[in-house]
């Protein structure tokens, strides 16, 4: 086998030395660090990205909080303004109501007091009425003058008769 | 064998033969420029075109290339951040360096014709000695004499500890052994096959349909290989070295 003539030792390992070592230089010095510098360039920017993202997402957030805040400020008031607006309706009808209940009480008193004035008087006629019928009835039918006192205690007594 | 002559050519072992290109010597020793280096220059040229290339845009949403050449360095740090951790960032070049000279060695040696350093057990070997002497350097500047308790395994009783001394030391010996031989050996049978495979061909006239999608297929798990071999020899380096920093 060619690879086991000492004599291509010295040769081969001179050169692997010597391409090796300027390999390595190479990549140390120039090819690694650009390559480096190319990754880092990239997470940096990549970083950066996703910060920005984040923090535009925080700010994202920031703006529903206060708008769902906001809103809510909305409903409260609205649900105070629908409270008061019941609250006004209300107190109006029962204002009404008790007005209304007091001018109907008011007429139904005046109307009383009209029916009882008429019953008063018509019981006065009545007895009036009464005194002359008898009056008129004792002159035809006994021919006598019945004084207009007697016959109406006459009346009278008759009438708490009848209510007895 | 290696005395091969031109009748031999064919042989499925003439392709791991080294040709000298420009003869050199330096100091009495003979450093010719041979196929073996001009491979090695191709591949680190290759290497670094690739990454210096590949990153020169530097575009914040990379192109095909870029991609790859990005895939090749996260892939690296990856393999070095699981295996060794944060402490391991300092020997990320080499890593690196090391992964791409093999892969791209292994790959060259997928081109027909050409030469594949890695299936030379010297080439190998002399990787393989870096890695081990760098490691055991590494491990004796961080831990100092406490480096030796590596070869005593906690919770091992003080009865066994005659046996379990030299087995500890043997193993670690042979790290550098099996780590060169590894690659060697895969390299050469992978490639000495596709060439027996590749030899029968024309010999057997139509029915070399037969052998020529075998080696299609061999060509195909060559390539896996050579990814694989590579990744192997980063990634024990790699537990080697995390072995060497926090010991066992």
């Amino acid at each position: 086998m060619p690879q086991l003539d000492p004599s291509l030792f010295a040769t081969q390992l001179f050169w692997l030395f010597v391409t090796f070592l300027v390999l390595f230089l190479i990549a140390w010095k120039a090819a690694l660090p650009r390559i480096a510098d190319v990754l880092n360039a990239r997470q940096n920017r990549i970083d950066g990205d996703l910060e920005k993202a984040q923090a535009l997402k925080t700010e994202a957030e920031e703006v529903l909080a206060t708008y769902e805040r906001s809103l809510a400020g909305a409903a409260v008031q609205a649900q105070d303004i629908h409270r008061e607006a019941v609250q006004a309706l209300a107190a109006e009808r029962a204002k009404r109501n008790e007005e209304l209940s007091r001018r109907l009480s008011a007429q139904t008193r005046e109307a009383e007091a009209r029916i009882s004035g008429e019953k008063r008087r018509a019981v006065e006629n009545i007895r009036e009425v009464t005194l002359d019928v008898v009056q008129s009835a004792a002159a035809r039918l006994i021919g006598v003058e019945v004084a207009g006192a007697d016959a109406d205690r006459a009346i009278q007594s008759a009438l708490q008769e009848r209510r007895t | 064998m290696a005395q091969a002559g031109a009748g031999e050519s064919h042989s499925p072992l003439a392709q791991f033969m080294i040709k000298k290109i420009i003869p050199l010597e330096i100091g009495g020793v003979d450093v010719s420029f041979t196929n073996s280096a001009l491979a090695m220059t191709v591949a680190v040229v290759a290497v670094s075109v690739f990454l210096i290339v590949g990153i020169r845009r530097g575009a914040l949403v990379p192109g095909r290339w870029q991609v790859v050449t990005e895939l090749s360095y996260e892939f690296v740090a990856n393999m070095i951040r699981d295996n060794v951790g944060q402490e391991g960032r300092r020997y990320f070049p080499f890593i690196f360096t090391l992964f791409m000279f093999i892969f791209a060695g292994n790959l060259i040696g997928m081109i027909p014709y050409s030469f594949t350093y890695t299936s030379h057990l010297i080439v190998t070997f002399g990787l393989a000695a870096v890695v081990f002497i760098g490691v055991t350097i590494i491990g004796l500047a961080k831990h100092g004499l406490h480096f030796f308790g590596f070869f005593l395994p906690h919770g091992v009783p003080w009865f066994l500890a005659w046996l379990i001394i030299p087995i500890e030391i043997l193993s670690y010996l042979s790290r550098p052994v099996s780590l060169s031989l590894r690659l060697f050996a895969n390299m050469t049978a992978g490639h000495t096959m596709m060439k027996v495979f590749a030899g029968f061909i024309f010999v057997l006239g139509i029915a070399g349909v037969a052998p020529l999608v075998m080696v299609v297929a061999l060509t195909g798990l060559e390539i896996i290989i050579a990814f694989l071999q590579a990744y192997v020899f980063a990634i024990l380096t790699c537990v080697y070295l995390n072995d060497a920093l926090h010991l066992h």
